[in-house]
């Protein structure tokens, strides 16, 4: 609790609630009473804290609400009591309608309401850290590598020192997944090397800790969670644990433990190790100098006030200065990326997550309309029951607003108790929504940033949206003409309620159908992508992680019979080009021809052995393949699309030269085509087949891949595994089949898929309770009609006709305005792929038929119900 | 005639003590002192309400005060008909009490 001084700076309640309650109880008291008020508050204030007191004053303000809303909805208590009491009766009266209704609007609600959760929890990514509005990550463009968060050079310090406007800088890099050491055994860790700035940076809670623990070499920080992992119980400060870095034997010291991060940050890390430490490991250092600008991320907190343009334009200066003549020539400019960006926007021109989230969005709240559509329909559907009602009412005095407001109030009620069903059934449902979308979303979210403010402020505006024209309809009948019998309610209005419900049925129903056609491509989409043929063959393929003695492990796999063949690869072929940060790194390739100049473009590179080809299956067309007995530090071998970038004449012999970096031009590292090979996917299908080229592999292979005879695969895989372990003594292995690891990068697409099946579907099945419930209603208020048609003949399939006809009219309706809409967000979707299926007609057919029989079914038992009754039960009442 | 409700006597008891100090924040300070529970401001308010319209109490608005951000005081002031009904209530009770003796549990067992 902190201590309150109330001389100099008294506390104040909450603004917002003084405003409501200045606006909810507009009398002259008001003043008074929050005076009052806020006496009690500051007392509290004093006793029990600032924000316990905060509560106290939002408490008194709910307390009062319910009895002012009443008010206002039912003039007063006994009033409301009766409204309730009729209200419940009508319910009871008509059990179907009341589940109708009330299901539609929970399954609505809880839709909206997923959606609305998932939604705000992307968005508050990294916004627990402490002012994070001022902390950015440092990203360098460079006009030839596109946007590395990095340089070359420790960028921290300089900017630290020589920019005033930056408070910290913090260095964060990426460790290549350390291993513990405990007892011989080898445990995987996501560990991170960071700098004592990180800390400073970010809001991750110190549990534990000397001071500043990432200052010294051979410090490491744990997670909590790995504490307990790699310690077990205990106190963990100051134990020694063995690591290996890359290779590197390293003893680090624990020097703190942080609680385990929240979900909801894009860090990824159970261990921090101190980055001095990298400085101590001369293997892993080389290669940080080499490859900074991929290792390392630069995070900086800026002062208060400050222009981030400002900073921006600083830093590049600061970057040009310091670099030498080499780069600044490419021309290095800086951008800062806010740290809540970097979930959803991992790259500057990459809006798919937000446009993905505005799709959900958009999806949760035409399914809330439509669900209000539902309340309308058999609102103004049913009002001949409440007829009388009505009636008696407006005679014995009451006003027309009072009508409206208690119509209103009852909707109000009717989503309340919607909400609080949905609320339970969100409870039921977040963890398979959790499971599928790979978060941690719980209701507790709920309580935090005003989320239940904004979640009751929607709850409100549904009720109000869908009892808003039901009350303005039912409070027009004129008393006198319902008294008298006369149950047309048609003409008092001037406008039709049958045609309004027409209009919002088909509305429903061409939304329904757009979104049936949408999921339906999405589902054909992502089936395609899983099973296209990618131009390699990878079934039967183990990939596994083997960096040491690959020659070794080569010859010991192929005495293996049910080994057909092992090959060793620098990256994997199916996700060339693809970093942890999620961006894309190409080469940069020179095409050196006899005469002429040179000329620049980007190309994947793959390193790999003579097997190569073979493994996957890859047709070469034309030259030869790398060999076995030759020295081919010179050769590469290339794909159609790059053969095809070189311009015409024979592309065999023709010298290429790969820059790498700040690599001195050097003619003698010039490479020759030797050979073309037909086109595959490298990349996932998102991409265009890129220029890709394949250069020998020299003994510092990453990935071994092995063909394996189709019966008793995962005995290979333990053979495979077994054996590359013991060529790997100090490395933990993660090996797999490959058509599993390419599946596995499509999950967001499958997971986007699914649920878009799971939500359309609702939109449909909200939509055909509309239909039910209207076509029950239509059913028994024809039932006469229908008595007296089957006496004079008709057959039961010509009543079916005459009342399901009109909605099979409306639904051909709502396919022609569903198709296109169907069609303009299909074709955006799928604008993200290189390659997808071909929009064809019969899936709009599909979607259409769908939508219509489910139309016609949920109209058809009502109308069957009422004819194959017996025509003398229906007329013999009268 | 009907007599005061428990709670309008220990209202005015309360404002009665409070003299030209009674508004709702202290009079359910003095309340609070008096039975030991927390009153319900809105419970208050309604029974003051009730009262000020029968003609047992009379307010007026004070001055604005710094401690509540500025605004007025509702107090509230006995009228001659409070300390009626009050007299009242009194004599009631104690003329019935008189002829009551000790009550112990045990008889009644």
């Amino acid at each position: 609790m902190t201590p309150l001084d109330l001389s100099s700076n008294p506390p104040h309640p909450p603004r917002l609630a003084e405003r409501i309650f200045s606006r909810l109880f507009p009398d002259s008291e008001i003043f008074t009473t929050l005076g009052d008020l806020e006496e009690i508050f500051r007392c509290v204030a004093v006793d029990k804290g600032l924000r316990r007191a905060r509560l106290w004053y939002w408490c008194q303000l709910f307390k009062a609400l319910p009895h002012r809303l009443i008010g206002f909805f039912f003039m007063d208590m006994p009033m409301f009591a009766l409204s309730l009491k009729i209200m419940g009766r009508s319910l009871r009266k008509n059990k179907a309608f009341s589940f109708l209704n009330i299901s539609a609007l929970t399954l609505g609600l809880s839709c909206f309401l997923l959606i609305f959760f998932y939604t705000r929890y992307e968005f508050t990514y990294d916004s627990f850290h402490k002012d994070y509005q001022r902390i950015y990550r440092v990203r360098l463009q460079d006009s030839q590598r596109s946007g590395q968060p990095g340089f070359a050079e420790p960028l921290a310090p300089a900017l630290e020192s020589e920019i005033p406007v930056v408070e910290y800088a913090a260095q964060f890099c990426y460790a290549f997944g350390p291993v513990v050491k405990i007892e011989n055994q080898l445990y995987r860790s996501t560990g991170r090397f960071a700098d004592e700035n990180f800390l400073r940076v970010f809001h991750f809670p110190i549990r534990r800790s000397i001071d500043s623990p990432l200052a010294e070499p051979y410090a490491v920080v744990l997670t909590e969670s790995a504490a307990a992992r790699f310690i077990g119980s205990g106190d963990p400060l100051g134990k020694i644990l063995s690591f290996i870095i890359r290779g590197e034997p390293c003893e680090l010291t624990v020097t703190g433990v942080l609680a385990d991060l929240p979900r909801n940050t894009h860090f990824d890390f159970d261990l921090l190790i101190s980055f001095p430490t990298t400085e101590a490991l001369p293997e892993f250092n080389a290669l940080r100098e080499a490859v900074s600008y991929r290792l390392t991320a630069t995070y900086i907190k800026l002062h208060k006030n400050t222009s981030v343009q400002d900073c921006e334009e600083k830093i590049s200066a600061l970057l040009k200065s310091r670099s030498s003549g080499d780069i600044s020539a490419v021309g290095i400019s800086c951008d800062l990326q806010p740290v809540a960006d970097i979930h959803l926007r991992p790259d500057n021109e990459d809006n798919s997550a937000i446009r993905s989230l505005t799709l959900y969005l958009s999806l949760g709240i035409i399914i809330l309309i439509i669900a209000c559509i539902n309340y309308v329909n058999l609102a103004t559907a049913r009002s001949s029951i409440r007829m009388r009602e009505i009636g008696i009412r407006k005679t014995i005095g009451a006003q027309r607003r009072q009508l409206i407001k208690q119509f209103i109030g009852e909707a109000l009620i009717l989503t309340g108790i919607s909400f609080v069903l949905s609320l339970i059934l969100i409870w039921f449902i977040l963890p398979v929504f959790n499971r599928i979308l790979n978060r941690d979303i719980g209701l507790s979210l709920f309580l935090e940033n005003s989320l239940w403010l904004e979640t009751l402020g929607i709850v409100i505006i549904v009720g109000i949206a869908s009892g808003a024209y039901p009350a303005v309809f039912l409070s027009s009948f004129k008393p006198v003409r319902i008294l008298r019998g006369m149950a047309q309610v048609s003409g008092t209005t001037g406008f039709r309620p049958s045609r309004l419900r027409n209009i919002l049925v088909a509305m429903q129903f061409a939304v329904s159908v757009a979104l049936i056609c949408v999921s339906l491509f999405i589902h054909q989409q992502v089936r395609y992508i899983k099973t296209k043929d990618t131009g390699f063959d990878r079934s039967n393929i183990i990939e596994a992680w083997a960096p040491q003695n690959a020659t070794a492990v080569k010859e010991r796999l192929l005495q293996n019979a049910k080994i057909m063949g092992v090959t060793t690869a620098s990256n994997c072929i199916a996700l060339s080009g693809r970093k942890n940060s999620g961006e894309e790194f190409m080469d940069i390739i020179t095409h050196v021809p006899d005469s002429g100049s040179p000329m620049d473009f980007r190309a994947h590179n793959i390193q790999c052995d003579h097997a190569f080809l073979d493994v996957f299956r890859i047709p070469l067309i034309a030259g030869r393949n790398f060999s076995d007995n030759l020295n081919e530090s010179r050769s590469a071998i290339v794909n159609e699309t790059l053969a095809r970038k070189l311009g015409p004449g024979n592309p065999i012999h023709k010298r290429i030269r790969i820059k790498n970096g700040t690599d001195e031009e050097d003619e003698s590292k010039d490479l020759f085509i030797v050979g073309i090979i037909k086109d595959f996917h490298h990349q996932p299908l998102t991409h265009a087949i890129k220029p890709l080229i394949l250069t020998h592999i020299g003994e510092n292979s990453m990935i071994l891949y092995a063909r394996v005879q189709g019966e008793d695969t995962a005995g290979s895989l333990a053979y495979i595994r077994e054996t590359v372990r013991e060529f790997n003594p100090d490395r933990i292995l993660s090996i797999g089949f490959l058509d599993e690891l390419i599946a596995e990068v499509y999950k967001p697409e499958e997971s986007q898929s699914t649920l878009l099946l799971v939500f359309s579907t609702l939109a449909v099945l909200i939509a055909c309770f509309g239909v039910f419930g209207l076509a029950a209603f239509t059913a028994e208020r024809k039932t006469k009609e229908i008595g007296i048609r089957k006496v004079l003949g008709a057959q039961t399939g010509h009543l079916f006709m005459m009342v399901s006809g009109d909605f099979g009219r409306l639904c051909a309706l709502a396919n022609v305005i569903g198709w296109p809409i169907g069609y303009y967000f299909v074709s955006r979707w799928m604008a993200k792929f290189a390659y997808h299926v071909p929009i064809l007609l019969w899936t709009f057919l599909l979607a259409g038929v769908l939508v219509l029989a489910s139309m016609l079914v949920s109209s058809g038992t009502q109308i069957i119900r009422v004819a194959r009754m017996n025509p003398a039960d229906i007329l013999r009442h009268e | 005639m009907k007599f005061l409700s428990r709670t309008e006597e220990l209202i005015l008891l309360a404002i009665l003590k409070l003299r030209d100090r009674a508004y709702v924040v202290s009079i359910q300070e003095e309340l609070k002192k008096m039975t030991g529970e927390t009153w319900a401001m809105g419970a208050l308010f309604v029974t003051l309400d009730r009262m000020s319209r029968k003609g047992y109490l009379q307010s007026r608005l004070s001055e604005p005060t710094p401690e509540r951000g500025g605004r007025r005081k509702r107090l509230y002031k006995l009228l001659p008909a409070a300390i009626d009904a009050l007299n009242e209530v009194r004599n009631l009770k104690t003329s019935i009490w008189k002829n009551v003796p000790a009550l112990s549990k045990e008889k009644f067992s």
